[in-house]
């Protein structure tokens, strides 16, 4: 197997698992066990195509279809985003400063 | 006996108490669906007991606790204001796109390709009459499909321009009936149920439609005030919106298509202040992305500089050389007419010059090449040597504009469609925290954050894999 279909294969695979992790999100639920562990492996497939890339032949499309995972990834970056925004508004709302996370402090 | 009389009337009032419970359950079965509901329960307070001096005890109902959490509420407005955006501006730029072929095989493009083939043929029989009337009927199609492009974008604009008359209609229905919450609100001592629905339900409506913010007073009433300030409603005073479309006076491009501005209730231009909702992304598209293509009181627009620049080009080389080698002949005529009296109405008035005959179009260069002006004319089609647009050929600067309007939409596509899961996600998270006390928040909140923590991190460290990985890529 040449490496070009091999860095589109792992482009594949980290976009299901991009989008499996935003199935398995749920901002009501405290446990995102499922969805960070396909996260991990979408990183995990990210590596890899990034090493196919640097050994061998890039495949036409592949840049669009790195571009695409790229707008999923943000566009799920921004749901997590806007859950985390959405509980600390509301402790710093409800007076319970302590218990809003905070970047310095973590 | 009169602890028993106590006792007896205790329990009579419990009873009623209970009743009064039963009712609000009651209520809310019959409400789950209805719009901006929020659950109720009667606040029951225990009452002293002490037999000996007369005191049974029992339950009283101390007014009625409302489910709905206020932060929950303006966090779900204000992502439906965004989706409320972004709706409008995929909407609208996908309208503006419909006109433009990516594929460069319909339309302008292709018109402008043909009259460039019809060109290179003629500098292969500069004298043939029909190679001649071959490069008039494809300046005639070039300019009839320049003012069919014109006018699809024009009426494009009076489309948007009516959305957005109908939509400040729709946000004054609105704040009316916010009023009409006021005013009722000032004249009782407690909420009413139904009333506070229609309320909740008008405001989530408005913020879709326009970026605003609305604080409860102490009286109870509702004030609604744009993100740039403007008040919409303040206690039982509504504040109309109103919009228009106008070329200011003096403007330097009086024939423009004209902007729309929204006006406050004292006549003030407050259009800069709405930039969110529904009526913020038509503004967005009608007054950046439709002017930057079709003009408007300072700028010429990106179709009427192509215009424009075309035929100037064009006409100034056939009107540079001859119409023959022979000695004497006449100098050629323009190929293209247009609007001069005004940047922004180029494209629309581009035409072929009325009075060109074949006869009277020039070949031949200022050195006298007897094919030279054709020769040049046919190179505008790859080459900017002769003419073009901030150092692009017209071809290129014509494809810039489709994939600047390509853009525009993909970003607005893209963005709806990730605000619709963020806004999903809000009503999710206020109907999750609706009715649960502080100190269960607390516990959750405290968990969450270390879940959203784990999750945003991964989240950057793909981010950003990604990014290096397209960066390796020729």
């Amino acid at each position: 197997m040449t490496s070009a279909p091999v860095l589109v294969d792992h482009i594949d695979r980290a976009e299901h698992h991009v989008r499996n992790a935003r199935q398995s999100w749920n901002a009501s639920s405290s446990d995102c066990g499922e969805c960070l562990k396909h996260l991990e492996r979408a990183i995990a497939e990210v590596r890899q195509a990034q090493r196919a890339a640097a050994d061998g032949v890039v495949p036409p499309r592949a840049k669009d279809r790195l571009h695409r995972l790229r707008r999923d990834v943000t566009s799920f970056g921004r749901l997590i985003d806007a859950s985390t925004s959405f509980y600390r508004g509301l402790a710093l709302h409800s007076g319970m400063d302590e218990a809003a996370y905070s970047p310095a402090e973590g | 006996m009169s602890n028993l009389l106590a006792i007896l009337g205790s329990s009579g009032d419990a009873l009623g108490v209970f009743q009064q419970s039963l009712n609000v359950v009651q209520n809310n079965i019959n409400n789950a669906n209805t719009p901006g509901f929020a659950s109720q329960s009667v606040n029951l307070v225990a009452q002293p007991f002490d037999l000996a001096g007369g005191l049974a005890g029992g339950v009283a109902a101390r007014g009625l606790l409302s489910a709905r959490d206020e932060y929950a509420e303006e966090e779900v407005r204000r992502q439906v204001q965004l989706l409320g955006q972004y709706e409008t501006q995929a909407q609208g730029t996908s309208s503006l796109s419909n006109y433009f072929d990516p594929t460069g095989n319909s339309g302008v493009p292709a018109e402008l390709n043909q009259l460039f083939q019809s060109f290179s043929s003629w500098s292969l029989t500069p004298s043939s009459t029909s190679a001649r009337q071959a490069v008039l009927d494809s300046a005639s199609k070039l300019a009839a499909g320049v003012n069919s492009l014109a006018a699809s974008l024009s009426q494009t604009g009076q489309d948007l321009q009516g959305q957005i008359s109908t939509t400040v209609q729709r946000v004054n229905q609105l704040t009316s009936t916010i009023q009409q919450y006021n005013a009722q609100r000032l004249r009782s001592t407690s909420p009413d149920p139904n009333q506070d629905a229609n309320l909740h339900s008008a405001l989530e409506q408005l913020s879709q439609l326009v970026d605003m913010s609305a604080v409860t007073q102490a009286d109870g009433t509702v004030s609604v005030v744009l993100s740039g300030g403007s008040p919409l409603v303040v206690g039982a005073n509504q504040f109309n919106l109103s919009a228009e479309a106008v070329v200011p006076k003096g403007a330097a491009n009086s024939q423009s298509t004209p902007s729309s501005r929204i006006l406050d209730a004292q006549g003030n231009d407050i259009t800069a202040q709405i930039t969110g909702g529904n009526l913020g992304g038509l503004l967005d598209v009608h007054n950046r992305v439709l002017a930057s293509l079709l003009g408007d009181a300072t700028q010429a627009g990106s179709l009427n500089t192509f215009a424009k620049s075309f035929a100037d080009t064009v006409n100034g080389i056939l009107q540079s050389g001859t119409v023959s080698p022979t000695a004497g002949s006449p100098n050629g005529l323009p190929l293209f007419s247009y609007d001069n009296s005004d940047p922004t109405v180029a494209a629309a008035s581009l035409a072929v010059n009325a009075k060109i005959t074949p006869d009277m179009l020039a070949p031949v260069d200022s050195s006298g090449n007897a094919n030279g002006n054709a020769l040049q004319l046919a190179s505008l089609a790859n080459s900017t040597a002769f003419g073009g647009i901030n150092g692009q050929t017209y071809s290129n600067f014509f494809a810039g504009m489709t994939s600047y309007i390509g853009n525009e939409n993909a970003t607005a596509t893209g963005n709806q469609q990730a605000q619709q899961q963020v806004a999903d996600q809000a009503k999710a998270l206020r109907d999750q925290i609706s009715g649960v006390s502080l100190d269960q928040q607390a516990i959750v909140m405290t968990q969450f954050q270390n879940s959203y923590n784990a999750a945003a991190k991964l989240v950057t460290v793909l981010d950003t894999l990604t990014q290096t990985t397209i960066d390796m890529l020729p």
